[in-house]
């Protein structure tokens, strides 16, 4: 193993046919190089009178905004692109966790690297820690197609497969149009949101475009009221409305049922999940056989205002 | 493995390849990494030994009521490719399989109707797999006629229930009273869509009326109603076209039941089968977690198919539901049954006639 002090003039950075990693922050990594100097070389190979980061990208990067005028280097003597590359893969999967993004990189890079299916599939998904099936497999390498935009989403965001998968199903545009909406959602609501836009969007025959630009989609985006965050919380709920119209109404006439009555305080009063069964539940809490025997009274008498049945009409079929 | 079943299935495939395959685990495994392992499995025949039960209870819902219908795991999987099919989840593997050792089945059959005599029984082949769909090959059908002639005197109903119109070994063995050959009906347009490989439903209902004809009992399964643009014209005119051409007093009984799966095979569906659109109407967790429609949404359906039926055969056929709640019962049926053991009653007495 070699290993030399290189003119980072001489490194070409423009060459990123190893680089897995495009977004990162540098100020930790400058902070400590400035302060006790880089520890752990980077790997370069010389292609074409060339001298291309292997490994060690952020460091490189890091100690050419501090302006150092050279860095010591582990010079690799691989001489295919796929044995270097394997260098990096090591170097990164043995070191830290890596994002969605970095593992999808990693693979399209293989792929152009030469590596067949068969082996992405059996031999890498698996490295990667990724199931190792087709269906994994393509879902990353068109989340390596992906725009900037979408990568530093997923990147950022620690996007999970499953969020990925509906990701993917979108175009650029429609991702471009959607992703506003996902910074400020959960997991889990960002894939229902982008679920409903495609159910949506199939049920109606519909373009995605033309769900987003529904009047009162538009109305909450121009909003000058909202935050970002309540901007999200709302077109999911729109969404959520359009997806489900006969259980969002069935809830809507629920809800209006419960607020006309009067009921005691502390009662929670819900509906059967999705309205599947004929049963409402009413919930509270008790400290003593008073207090209990008090809230049963309270509820005997809201069932003597005959208003119990109307409740139970709001969601009945009949 | 040598079995006659074996033997009479290399006979009939004996211009396919065959391959004795000690241990399947590398076969499984590059089905497991193809682009559609559960298509994949569909193109390879496997012939084993069943080496636990075959008979088993029903995979019945909890919340919902059952009909205490057993399934006999004769062959698992199916060559056809419907979309909604819950096996694409439930089997462990996507081969077509045929457990050959039919002396077991036949050894667990007596001493299952010996345990329950007395007591009548519904049961049939068709719940993992279709029964009659590989019949050219198995002739599996003959078998089970020739056995079921041999107990005319056991309260139980075998049913061999199919999408297909593989009658040809039917029509050539004797009959059994104690067979009933079932089809599985959908709308003509949801036929096309997620049947994939089954002949038209009209197709269907003319085997049913050739098996009628020739003396066999049939049953019928409006299973899984779909709902889409048009559902209502769709399953009239199939109603419409099934009692113009079946009479009341041959039909067994039918089975309504709407699209129901578990939360998991939607992600199946959307992969496999990109343009079909079932996955979008309201579909909301039952009681059971599987998705099925909106309850008022179901309801519609099953008050407008149950009222066609009745319109044509008022109440000269046994309709009853599969995996509904005992409210369903009540406002289509008008009548809502105690339990699983009242529905096993009504549709395991005797016929007249």
């Amino acid at each position: 193993m070699k290993y030399e002090d290189v003119a980072l003039e001489r490194i070409a950075f423009d060459d990123s046919r190893f680089r897995i990693s495009f977004f990162f922050g540098l100020s930790e990594l400058k902070r400590s190089i400035a302060e006790i100097g880089l520890i752990n070389p980077p790997a370069v190979v010389l292609r074409s009178n060339r001298i291309v980061v292997v490994a060690g990208w952020k460091r490189a990067e890091a100690c050419r905004r501090l302006s150092f005028p050279s860095i010591p280097c582990r010079i690799l003597e691989e001489p295919s692109d796929l044995q270097a590359f394997h260098i990096s893969l090591h170097d990164n999967i043995m070191t830290r966790e890596l994002s969605i993004c970095e593992r999808a990189e990693i693979l399209k890079k293989l792929q152009d690297f030469g590596v067949g299916e068969e082996t992405l599939v059996t031999g890498y998904l698996p490295l990667l820690g990724i199931p190792a099936t087709r269906i994994h497999l393509e879902a990353h390498l068109a989340a390596a197609s992906f725009d900037s935009e979408s990568k530093e989403f997923i990147h950022e965001e620690n996007t999970p497969y499953p969020v990925l998968a509906c990701l993917i199903g979108l175009s650029r545009s429609e991702r471009k149009s959607v992703l506003p909406f996902l910074r400020h959602l959960g997991r889990n609501k960002q894939k229902e949101l982008v679920e409903h836009l495609m159910e949506i969007s199939r049920r109606d025959s519909v373009s995605i475009m033309s769900v987003l630009s529904a009047p009162e989609i538009e109305t909450v985006i121009r909003s000058h009221f909202f935050s970002e965050q309540q901007k999200a919380e709302r077109v999911r709920a729109i969404l959520r409305r359009k997806r489900y119209p006969a259980l969002t109404a069935t809830t809507d006439s629920f809800l209006a049922a419960v607020k006309s009555i009067a009921w005691p305080e502390n009662i929670a009063v819900e509906p059967p999940p999705f309205f599947e069964s004929e049963d409402v539940s009413v919930k509270f809490s008790f400290r003593s056989s008073e207090e209990f025997g008090k809230k049963v009274e309270e509820l005997k008498a809201v069932a003597d205002e005959g208003r119990i049945s109307s409740l139970l009409k709001s969601f009945s079929d009949d | 493995m040598s079995y006659p079943l074996t033997d009479r299935i290399l006979s009939n495939l004996a211009h396919i390849a065959s391959e004795i395959v000690p241990d399947s685990t590398a076969l499984l495994e590059a089905i497991g990494r193809a682009t559609d392992p559960i298509g994949e499995g569909k193109k390879i025949l496997c012939i084993t030994k069943q080496k636990g039960g075959f008979i088993k209870p029903c995979p019945c819902t909890s919340h919902y009521l059952g009909c205490n219908y057993f399934i006999v795991n004769a062959d698992l999987n199916c060559p056809l490719d419907c979309t909604y099919c819950i096996l694409q989840l439930y089997l462990s593997d996507s081969l077509i399989t045929v457990h050959a050792n039919t002396e077991d089945l036949w050894e667990q059959l007596d001493r299952f109707l010996r345990m329950n005599r007395g007591r009548g029984l519904r049961m049939g082949t068709g719940e993992l797999g279709d029964s009659l769909a590989l019949d050219h090959i198995t002739g599996r059908s003959r078998d089970f006629i020739a056995y079921f002639r041999k107990r005319s005197s056991d309260q139980v109903f075998f049913e061999l229930k199919t999408k297909t119109v593989n009658i040809e070994n039917l029509m050539e063995s004797p009959l059994s009273d104690r067979i009933i050959i079932a089809w599985s009906l959908n709308s003509e347009q949801m036929a096309r869509q997620e049947e994939i490989g089954a002949p038209t439903v009209r197709k269907r209902i003319e085997a049913a009326r050739e098996v009628v004809r020739k003396g066999f009992r049939v049953a019928f399964h409006f299973d899984p109603v779909i709902r889409y643009a048009g559902w209502e014209m769709g399953y009239e005119e199939i109603i419409d076209t099934l009692f113009t051409s079946i009479p009341a007093d041959r039909i067994a009984w039918i089975s309504l039941g709407s699209l129901r799966f578990p939360p998991h095979l939607k992600a199946i569906i959307r992969k496999r089968f990109p343009r079909s659109r079932i996955t979008d109407e309201e579909l909301v967790r039952g009681e059971d977690g599987k998705l099925r429609y909106f309850k008022p949404l179901r309801l519609k359906m099953y008050r407008h198919i149950a009222s066609c039926i009745k319109r044509a055969v008022r109440n000269r056929v046994r309709l009853y539901f599969c995996m509904e709640s005992g409210e369903m019962w009540r406002k289509v049926l008008l009548k809502e049954p105690k339990g699983k053991e009242e529905i096993e009653n009504y549709l395991s007495l005797p016929f007249e006639g």
